[in-house]
């Protein structure tokens, strides 16, 4: 019963490997699979979670999370879009015409 | 077995109503040629004025719905006033605005209604996975009115940060949510209340660190120092409506999710979390005004100066009793004047197809558009906190509200970052009075929406600072908790 332990290593190693990603990497299209692979890690604690404990509430919630990376995936691939119109490219370095 | 009835349904009226209007506005749009699509524009600020009378008319009542899931109280009543007549002068801002700017498209209006669903309900609930969904659709509506502006390279700039940065708070938010969740089996905050007051040590360190998760992605929405770096991006490169709107509305309902979040979920750790605020409440107002002395952008002054103002509200929430919570609203109350006010000076001298507004731009206006420039004096004067203001108010209820607490130090703080921020904005009009004649090219936009939106804005700085009785006893007594 208790060894939920190496399960949560796993969503918690999968979200630094996405909040890296996101700090790290440039193409605008790996960031936001960074994003996708964050939020879903933490959807996966949900999971994890609600299967140890015996309540189903927590998958639930997980279909919530999914809806949510998905709908935000879909405004991130537009933003990809009009950047490459603007751009072309989608290298986030180059936006940057914005400084302090 | 859980049941619902129509009773469940009395707490969501307002959403209700506003969702009507927006699927009004959604069916009718594709029947409206290209050069009559101001309508949109008037069924949607219809039916935030409905809406406004409905929310007014049920405030004092008291119901919860959907087995606790969302709740109608005075707080989310009085935090629903604040939303809509935010709404309702972004919309006078828009109006003829995004016809000159060529994106009067209908999804406008329905993509900023939508957003303020999301809000009303973001404002009005315990249930962190409703707060969850709440706050992500205000971001995706709020990514999306970023960018409408679809051939601006600094709007699609500004959304490609905005949505990265959002993104990333918001996975925090949900692993943050998810520990809460396995911590005590349950999302709703007034159940994790009574589970954490029996907490052993192990427990509530847990739910300390969740709590911080949580914090993060609530953080990025009212722009507190470690996540605010979108905001002056956001608010440069956004068209001025927008950014005028989102500087108050997501962060009322955030302010009250995040008031609901601390002083009822996470009362039994509250003197951990007043050390935390304190901290983060101090570095905000510092950075705020501090990075804002050196800025040449009106927008990007506001940006910096809306940080700063968040950190003027954390003050509030840090003092920890009810007079520091009613303050926070109250300001939000008065910034809607002071901060829209000052969003439409910037949106009346900006130029076609540019979407940032230089303070020398302002030079002369004083002479040259001697009621607009008397309009931008109350609300620099207002956002810096001089007297007669409702500015002044404000943050006097605040800092006395930390007096009461006893936190001195936080007061000494903000009273000297009131100082620091005296400059930029008396920087302001002295560039609007005294550096010179106007330039040529400065010319104002000839909106009678946008008038009445900076006409609002003036007199509601000065009326309710002269009289702010009534509004501040409101304020004050809708803070049940």
């Amino acid at each position: 019963m208790e060894n939920y332990v190496p399960f949560l290593m796993v969503a918690f190693i999968l979200f630094a490997i996405g909040a890296i990603g996101v700090l790290v990497r440039r193409n605008f299209f790996v960031v936001l699979m960074s994003l996708e692979i964050m939020i879903n890690s933490a959807g996966l604690v949900f999971v994890i979670l609600s299967y140890f404990s015996g309540t189903v509430s927590g998958q639930v919630f997980f279909i919530f999370v999914a809806a949510v990376a998905a709908s935000e995936t879909a405004v991130g691939l537009a933003i990809a879009v009009l950047m490459y119109r603007v751009r072309h490219t989608v290298d986030v370095t180059e936006f940057s015409m914005m400084k302090r | 077995m859980i049941s619902y009835s129509l009773v469940d349904f009395r707490p969501i009226i307002p959403e209700l109503v506003l969702l009507f209007f927006t699927f009004f506005i959604l069916f009718i749009d594709f029947a409206i040629p290209k050069a009559k699509k101001k309508i949109n524009g008037f069924i949607a600020l219809i039916g935030v004025a409905v809406t406004l009378v409905v929310v007014l008319s049920l405030y004092g009542s008291s119901w919860t719905g959907f087995n606790n899931m969302i709740i109608f109280d005075k707080a989310s009543g009085f935090v629903n006033i604040i939303l809509l007549l935010t709404a309702f002068v972004a919309i006078l801002m828009s109006l003829d605005f995004i016809k000159r700017e060529g994106i009067n498209f209908g999804e406008y209006y329905v993509i900023l209604l939508f957003s303020l669903i999301a809000m009303q309900v973001f404002c009005s609930t315990y249930n962190l996975i409703v707060m969850f969904l709440a706050v992500e659709t205000l971001s995706i509506s709020m990514y999306i009115l970023t960018a409408i502006k679809r051939d601006g390279l600094r709007s699609i700039e500004a959304a490609m940060k905005y949505f990265i940065l959002g993104s990333f708070a918001s996975s925090f938010l949900v692993l943050g949510i998810a520990l809460i969740y396995g911590l005590f089996g349950t999302v709703d905050l007034l159940r994790v209340k009574e589970l954490l007051t029996g907490a052993d040590s192990l427990h509530t360190w847990i739910a300390l660190v969740s709590f911080v998760l949580i914090l993060i992605g609530f953080g990025f929405k009212i722009a507190a120092f470690p996540f605010h770096a979108w905001t002056p991006d956001v608010y440069e490169g956004a068209i001025t409506p927008m950014s005028a709107f989102m500087s108050i509305a997501p962060k009322a309902a955030s302010f009250m999710a995040l008031m609901r979040l601390l002083v009822v979920g996470m009362f039994p750790i509250q003197v951990e979390w007043v050390k935390l605020l304190w901290i983060i409440a101090v570095f905000t107002m510092f950075f705020g005004n501090l990075v804002a002395l050196w800025q040449k952008d009106l927008k990007r002054l506001l940006g910096y100066s809306s940080i700063a103002h968040a950190g003027y509200m954390l003050v509030g929430i840090t003092a920890a009793n009810s007079l520091g919570y009613g303050a926070v609203l109250f300001y939000l109350f008065g910034y809607i004047f002071m901060n829209l006010g000052a969003f439409s000076v910037a949106e009346y001298i900006s130029k076609k197809n540019v979407e940032g507004c230089l303070i020398d731009d302002l030079r002369g206006m004083g002479y040259k558009y001697p009621l607009a420039g008397a309009a931008m004096l109350v609300f620099m004067f207002s956002l810096s906190g001089v007297p007669p203001t409702v500015g002044f108010i404000g943050k006097y209820y605040l800092f006395s509200a930390a007096v009461k607490s006893h936190l001195y130090w936080l007061v000494i703080l903000g009273v000297i970052n009131s100082a620091i921020s005296a400059y930029f904005y008396l920087n302001v009009i002295v560039t609007m009075y005294m550096k010179g004649g106007a330039k040529e090219e400065v010319v104002s936009f000839p909106s009678p929406y946008l008038r009445a939106a900076i006409v609002i804005g003036a007199v509601g700085t000065i009326i309710f600072g002269v009289a702010p009785g009534s509004v501040l006893n409101v304020a004050l007594s809708s803070i049940v908790f």
